[in-house]
């Protein structure tokens, strides 16, 4: 909680209408305040501070800044009670995917997502290749995988992912 | 007929969870499903969302694009992978969304046309062999077990998961999955918690106190092992179980197993061999000797 | 030629439903003159209004104020009751509709069935009862509860054994009358009506649609419907507050609001009106079951926008320890072991809580009936988009079909008092149509003069009941009549099988003149539902209705003495010979008959009082509308659109040209009103307009004295140009005086004046108004960045559509709760918004172009002199106090004055124009009358024991008793008096006295009984 009150007028309207550009973020503006999601969440249980209402609520006041920086925003555990549960059909999940997109493009994401990514366009899946498993495939007589990503390197790239860098481990 | 499906591993089980793919392959050809092993399949673009929606679509899009090309759905074993699958051929069942990703999964020579159909393993089981058959061939008596169901998240929801098949608030085909094989499945009131598998990677504190909430609440009750649909959440609850038993100051015990695990005693296959039960932590032993077998 | 008027219009209305819409419907016609045709589904009428407990705000036991208007119904000459029967078909058009009925088997005969209830009692077959909601039983013979009207079985034929398997018939075993018939088929009827009004109701969400809730999985999880049956001491339960698992008594109870209301994800969008409340009311309830009941209320916002409402809330908090807490309910976890309950919220402190609960009540919303569209194809009427009927905001009680009208839920989610209003509304609106037919189909009974029995020695005769075995199973009736023979002044007694039987009333009407009996004493049931049936047949043999006495020896003995025989009988002639001892002293009552002047006054011409001109005016009667400024309009003359988009400023120019056009609407302006007198049928007022002097006669008067903008001193309104109220935002709006460019912030504060320690009530319109006027500048300039601050948003019913709507457009809306209310101040010569947001739980600071108070309504200046002048009373917040909050919202006690408009409480265009219908309805009982009859049982005040000290007129409700100035004594107006005994109690010198109930009468009962 800051002390300084928030002056409207810096924050930005438009940030709500970045959002809603996303088909499946669309209906983020129709969120009412309930709590609902908020009282279903699993994370926020653990976490407070971590609260889906008020990331909408941010969202719709036009926190930008605030919302794209937050390390907040990266929790979500994509269990889909919120979306699942909402009355008013706000997608919040999708809602959060957008900001987490928008706050990669701008040098915010954590670099466990990214590096999985780095990782895809190495070998095909999230993982090196490692000889701890490749073996145990083997003993288990398991067929061993292909391992090359270079297939979806070439598509992926042609959205830019591969650009986007993480957060700066502070 | 005996069905047949393009096997989609995901990245997690081939390498960190083996047993579930072992198990799974086993039950598969006893009981009359046939695997397809499409080895160009990549990741299901599930995390890649996190940064880029477009590319974690292009990713499942992919994959789907395999499956069509050789005439099969799919069935995956991971949970997430089965919801973000299903999810992006719902999204691509629009002609506009499937022409700008055709576009580009053109520049790899690939094209999607809506076809492939996407079903979680236990779903498979459920409604292809079916919980007659299963109590058929079940030749161990598993009566005296009491397990807990775990469904995971994905399995149910979003809606589009489980639409016709089960209800997330009240889900069924778990347990009755698991009665099949003789087995009793519990009630217990955290039914619906999620294992907290996809924040772990961003923070392994918050899975733990998700881990040990379902945990705690299953301590109290007669309960023999939990079962679970998902590596992902068998990473939480088995593989994690030892460190948040550290964190919290408990002596967590709680055996987990695979469903096709449990399946698989069930209709008489090799503990080892055959389900890899030796490879679950911590040890199903005394799970084991319960139903009079020995690893 | 217009075939239209060609039409002989039929003088009878089919009114369909049985709830409390459709019963005040067809009383209100019924009493105008006019044949119903009442149908209803089920088997008797009574509706939902039937199975609930209390109602809310005033908690008075819901069966206690129906009960009445259900045995009103039963025996209302004009009404015709068609009960286990649906509507098959609809021809033909206004003025003339053919009608047909299907009337299921009841496989009773309804013209021999006493309703003895005896079959229901030998039933072997036990079935989950709708009434209780499938928690209690019924028989498969059964009426749907105790009070049913008519008391007249159905067999449940699915649930039969006869049916079934074609054994048993215990129920024709049993039955003396030989009413139950096992042949009896459906049957069709027809019928021809001038008009048809729709009541059919609502039917609630099905919680299960709801799975997260648990209802049906988990035993502890109820629906409010059933929880009222578990509240009622006639309910499932007995009124003993227990939870279905296991009995035990629930401490803590959680009501979780908007199941299935606000709710996209389940297909009911729109907001159910009344859960708010009905939640408060179930709280306080039981508490009053068990003080340490501790009820927890989780809301979304708080509706609680009726009469009275936020009073109610507030009580509930202060007094009843009802706790409030705004969070959603993700979802409900049951305990296996305790099969308790678990509640997620967020607090509104910030974090999250589990609690647990010993029993979980869901408030479901109020859906379209399961049939309504079924129902719609067959009448050829429109529907909306969530299946209710579809209506204009201006023409609330009309149907997409001329002649076809709509009252209660059926037309969206509404309570009692709303529902009540709109049957009358649309009552009126059938009138205007009919008014050439009414009384066509209706007759007057031809009765003998009375007999003069002054100066007769009492000659009483007795008859005493079986009422099947009702009685005689448990009462030696034989012995009682021996027993009445014995008692002074009884010539005659005699036993009957079923005294309130058809033969039976011929033989009492044979008896008193082979007897020459001139006082009759019946002993059976209960004289709530059979005096007036003995009165009436004593009347047809020529005797004084009032020469009668019942003696309840059903209800009051043998029903709760079923097991002692003898003390049964004893008390059983204890009780007759009370009755026989008051009888003794029974004098004939005089009934008056006072001649009514067919002529309305209307005072206020705003929108409630044209409409109800108009509607007076459409049924033939000549009206005066008195408006105190120099034009019709009122408010509606700052308004411009609704809501919904309706255009206002055309409204008032339709109206105010029909109101030129109507030769029988006289209409004086810048009037002043000197004085008001006399009683219904017959007032006098003397007006002064435009200068000049005129004395007024009329049998009615409504009361439209309408409501203003309250003017605000906060929020810097007054000292800062920019600071505006909704009004004055509106007008700059209509005249395009705007300039929207540089309006960029706009804040409006909501509950300005309302809600607040001067005036805690809810003004209603506000929300509403506020979401319109932001929608319309945001239609002018998207790019505005509109602030809308609000304690509750109170967009009840379909208004709920508009809210999405603004929360779509990028409308922002912020709460502030009691006691952090917004600061405005000024910076820079620009107004400057402080409030702190509850979510972020940060403060935030708005730079406001322009700053718009949505300000409260409150009631018209000079309210206090019109009051006194009526001498009707006004309520703590200055609105008129009408008669009774739930059933008659637009009467006042005083019979003849009727209420509407703002002058009654804060409301839409939509809504005063129902309520201004409804007024103009009851005000046409009054005038369709020749001549009013009353006395009876009414107060008499002894001049020479009078003292005129003046307290019987302080003690009397009704203003029936005056002071009479030369003779320094008062007097009572036996026209208003209802006989309430209020006055007879707090006469110090025993002046005055109820006749029928003197105190000699009442003595002499308890002497008959000690001696």
């Amino acid at each position: 909680m800051l002390d300084e009150p928030i002056r409207v007028s810096k924050l930005d309207p438009n940030f709500k209408l970045e959002v809603i550009a996303h088909e499946a973020a669309r209906d983020i503006t129709a969120c009412f305040s309930c709590g609902t999601c908020t009282a279903g969440c699993p994370i926020h249980e653990a976490y407070p501070e971590y609260d889906p209402r008020k990331m909408a609520r941010m969202v719709n006041l036009g926190m930008r800044e605030r919302v794209l920086s937050s390390p907040y925003i990266w929790y979500c555990a994509t269990c889909h009670n919120c979306e699942q549960r909402c009355p008013q059909n706000v997608k919040f999940f999708s809602v959060l995917n957008v900001l987490k997109n928008m706050a990669a493009k701008e040098g915010y994401a954590p670099p466990s997502w990214v590096n999985q990514t780095k990782q895809v366009m190495k070998t095909g899946i999230v993982f090196a290749t490692e000889e701890a498993w490749v073996k145990k495939r083997e003993e288990l007589s398991l067929r061993p995988l292909k391992g090359d990503g270079k297939e979806a390197a070439k598509l992926i790239q042609l959205t830019d992912v591969d650009k986007i860098e993480p957060r700066a481990q502070s | 007929m005996m069905s047949r499906y393009a096997i989609f591993l995901g990245c997690t089980t081939p390498t960190r969870v083996p047993q579930y793919e072992l198990s799974t392959r086993w039950i598969c050809k006893r009981l009359g499903i046939e695997l397809i092993d499409i080895e160009d399949f990549v990741c299901c673009g599930s995390n890649q969302i996190n940064i880029s929606m477009e590319a974690g679509l292009l990713l499942s899009a992919m994959n789907l694009a395999y499956a069509e090309a050789r005439d099969l759905d799919i069935v995956a074993l991971c949970a997430a992978c089965a919801g973000v699958l299903t999810e992006a051929a719902e999204e691509l069942k629009t002609q506009a969304v499937r022409d700008r990703i055709n576009k580009q999964l053109s520049t790899i020579g690939l094209e999607y046309n809506g076809k492939t159909q996407v079903k979680h393993v236990s779903r498979v089981i459920y409604e292809d062999i079916g919980l007659d058959k299963i109590r058929k061939e079940a030749k161990r008596d598993l009566s005296r077990l009491q397990v807990a169901p775990h469904y995971g998240c994905h399995y149910l929801k979003p809606g589009c998961m489980s639409e016709g098949f089960d209800e997330p608030d009240n889900p069924k085909t778990l347990h009755e999955l698991i009665s099949a094989t003789g087995a009793s499945s519990i009630e217990y009131e955290t039914l619906d918690l999620c294992c907290g598998g996809k924040t772990f990677p961003n923070s392994q504190d918050l899975a733990h106190s998700l881990i040990a909430r379902k945990l705690d609440n299953l301590e109290g009750k007669e309960v023999d092992c939990m079962v679970l649909q998902c590596q992902t959440c068998y990473l939480m609850y088995a593989a994690q179980q030892k460190k948040v038993s550290e964190k919290f100051g408990k002596q967590y015990n709680m055996p987990v197993l695979l469903y096709p695990q449990l399946l698989g005693l069930a209709i008489g296959a090799d503990p080892v061999a055959d389900l890899g039960l030796n490879l679950n932590t911590p040890s199903v032993d005394k799970l084991l000797a319960k139903i009079g077998n020995d690893l | 030629m217009d075939t239209k008027s060609e039409i002989k219009k039929v003088g009878a209305v089919l009114v369909l439903g049985g709830g409390v819409g459709g019963i005040q419907a067809a009383l209100d016609l019924a009493e105008s003159g006019f044949l119903v045709y009442l149908v209803e589904s089920s088997p008797a009428i009574g509706g939902v209004m039937a199975q609930l407990d209390k109602t809310f705000p005033t908690n008075d036991c819901s069966m206690c104020i129906l009960s009445p208007k259900l045995v009103e119904c039963g025996r209302h000459r004009n009404i015709e009751l068609i009960t286990y029967s649906d509507l098959v078909d609809v021809e033909g058009e206004l003025g003339r509709f053919k009608v047909s009925v299907r009337k299921r088997a009841r496989s009773v005969n309804e013209a021999l069935c006493t309703g003895c209830g005896i079959c229901q009692e030998k039933c072997p077959w036990k079935v989950d009862s709708e009434f209780d909601v499938a928690m209690g039983k019924r028989k498969a013979i059964y009426v749907p509860y105790a009070q049913a009207v008519p008391n007249i079985p159905v067999i449940d034929r699915e649930h039969c054994v006869y049916f079934e398997k074609g054994t048993c018939r215990a129920c024709e075993k049993f039955c003396t009358a030989h009413a139950i018939d096992f042949e009896q088929e459906d049957e069709i009827v027809e019928l021809e009506v001038g008009s048809i009004i729709l009541a059919p109701g609502f039917d609630e969400f099905e919680a299960q649609l709801k799975p997260e809730y648990g209802y049906g999985r988990f035993p502890n999880v109820v629906t409010s419907i059933q929880f009222e049956r578990m509240l009622c001491a006639s309910g499932p339960f007995q009124g003993h507050l227990q939870r279905p698992s296991d009995g035990k008594e629930p401490k803590s109870i959680a009501f979780i609001q908007c199941v299935g209301s606000r709710d996209l994800s389940c297909g009911r969008p729109y907001c159910s009106s009344v859960c708010c409340t009905y939640a408060i009311k179930e709280a306080i309830i039981a508490r009053e079951h068990a003080g340490d009941v501790k009820p927890t209320i989780f809301y979304i916002d708080m509706r609680t926008y009726g009469k009275d409402f936020d009073k109610y809330l507030e009580r509930a908090k202060a007094e009843y320890g009802v706790r409030l807490v705004r969070s959603g309910v993700s979802e409900v976890q049951q305990d296996f072991e305790t099969e308790n309950l678990m509640i997620k919220y967020e607090s509104e402190d910030g974090g999250l809580f589990t609690e647990e609960f010993d029993l979980v009540v869901l408030s479901v919303g109020l859906g379209p009936p399961k049939q309504a569209v079924e129902l719609a194809n067959r009448l050829g009427i429109e529907l909306n988009e969530y299946d209710f009927a579809r209506t204009d905001p201006f023409k609330p009680t009309e149907t997409s079909r001329p002649g076809i009208f709509v009252c209660g839920a059926f037309s969206g989610p509404k309570d009692i008092p709303e529902t009540v209003t709109q049957a009358s509304g649309a009552v009126a609106c059938a009138e205007s149509m009919l008014s050439s037919a009414r009384g066509s189909l209706v007759t007057e009974r031809e009765l003998p003069p009375e007999i003069d029995v002054t100066g007769q020695e009492p000659r009483i005769g007795a008859f005493i009941c079986h009422c099947g075995i009702n009685i005689g199973g448990y009462v030696d009736v034989p012995q009682v009549v021996e027993y009445a023979k014995s008692l002074p002044g009884v010539v005659y007694a005699a036993d009957n099988l079923y005294t309130c039987s058809q033969d039976t009333q011929e033989q009492i009407k044979a008896m008193i003149k082979e007897h020459n009996l001139n006082r009759v004493v019946v002993a059976s049931c209960t004289p709530r539902t059979h005096e007036p049936l003995f009165q009436e047949t004593i009347r047809e043999a020529g005797l004084n209705r009032y020469l009668f006495e019942m003696a309840n020896i059903r209800d009051q003995c043998s029903w709760v003495h079923m097991n002692e025989k003898e003390a049964a009988t004893q008390k059983a002639k204890d009780l007759v010979s009370m009755a026989v001892a008051k009888a003794q002293l029974f004098k004939p009552l005089k009934e008056l008959t006072v001649g009514v002047v067919n002529k309305g006054l209307i005072i206020g011409g705003g929108i409630a009082g044209m409409t109800a001109a108009l509607e007076l005016a459409n049924q033939g009667f000549e009206c005066f509308l008195l408006e105190r400024k120099g034009e019709l309009g009122g408010n509606l003359r700052k308004v411009y659109h609704t809501l919904e988009g309706g255009d206002v400023q055309g409204l008032l120019e339709n109206t105010i040209q029909k109101i030129k056009e109507n030769e029988l609407i006289h209409v004086f302006t810048n009037v002043e009103i000197e004085g008001i007198d006399g009683f219904v049928g017959n007032f006098k007022t003397t007006v002064k307009s435009d200068g000049q002097e005129y004395t007024l006669e009329h049998g009615a008067i409504i009361v439209a004295s309408g409501g203003e903008e309250y003017k605000p001193t906060e929020y810097l309104y007054g000292q800062h140009d920019r600071a505006l109220t909704q009004l004055e935002l509106e007008q700059k709006l209509a005249a395009h005086s705007l300039k929207f460019e540089h309006l960029n912030n706009v804040v409006m504060i909501q509950c300005v004046g309302s809600r607040d320690g001067e005036r805690p009530y809810c003004s209603r319109i506000c929300c509403s108004q506020a979401i319109k006027n932001a929608l319309k500048i945001k239609e002018e300039n998207p790019e505005a960045n509109i602030y809308i601050l609000y304690r509750d948003i109170r967009t009840y019913g379909f208004k709920e559509e508009f809210y999405r709507k603004a929360r779509l457009k990028g409308i922002t809306f912020i709460r502030y709760d009691e006691g952090h209310e917004p600061q405005v101040s000024v910076e820079n010569g620009r107004l400057k918004v402080e409030v702190l947001d509850p979510i972020l739980m940060e403060r935030l600071v708005i730079d406001a172009d322009l700053l718009v108070l949505s300000v409260g309504v409150i009631p018209s200046s000079g309210r206090e002199e019109l009051s006194k002048m009526l001498k009707v009373p006004l309520n703590e917040d200055g609105f008129f106090l009408e008669a009774h909050v739930k059933l008659r919202p637009v009467e006042f006690a005083t019979d003849g004055i009727f209420l509407c408009g703002l002058a009654h409480s804060p409301k839409p265009i939509s809504e005063n124009i129902s309520q201004a219908q409804a007024a103009a309805a009851k005000a046409a009982i009054v005038l369709s009358k020749e001549s009013i009859v009353s006395g009876g049982y009414v107060a008499e005040i002894d001049k020479e024991k009078c003292s005129g000290c003046g307290l019987c007129i302080q003690a009397c409700y009704f203003g029936a008793i005056s002071y009479n100035e030369e003779l320094g004594v008062s007097e009572v107006n036996p026209v208003l008096c209802k006989g309430c005994g209020n006055c007879a109690v707090i006469c110090p010198s025993g002046a005055c006295q109820i006749q029928g109930f003197r105190d000699e009468q009442i003595l002499s009962q308890v002497g008959a009984y000690i001696t």
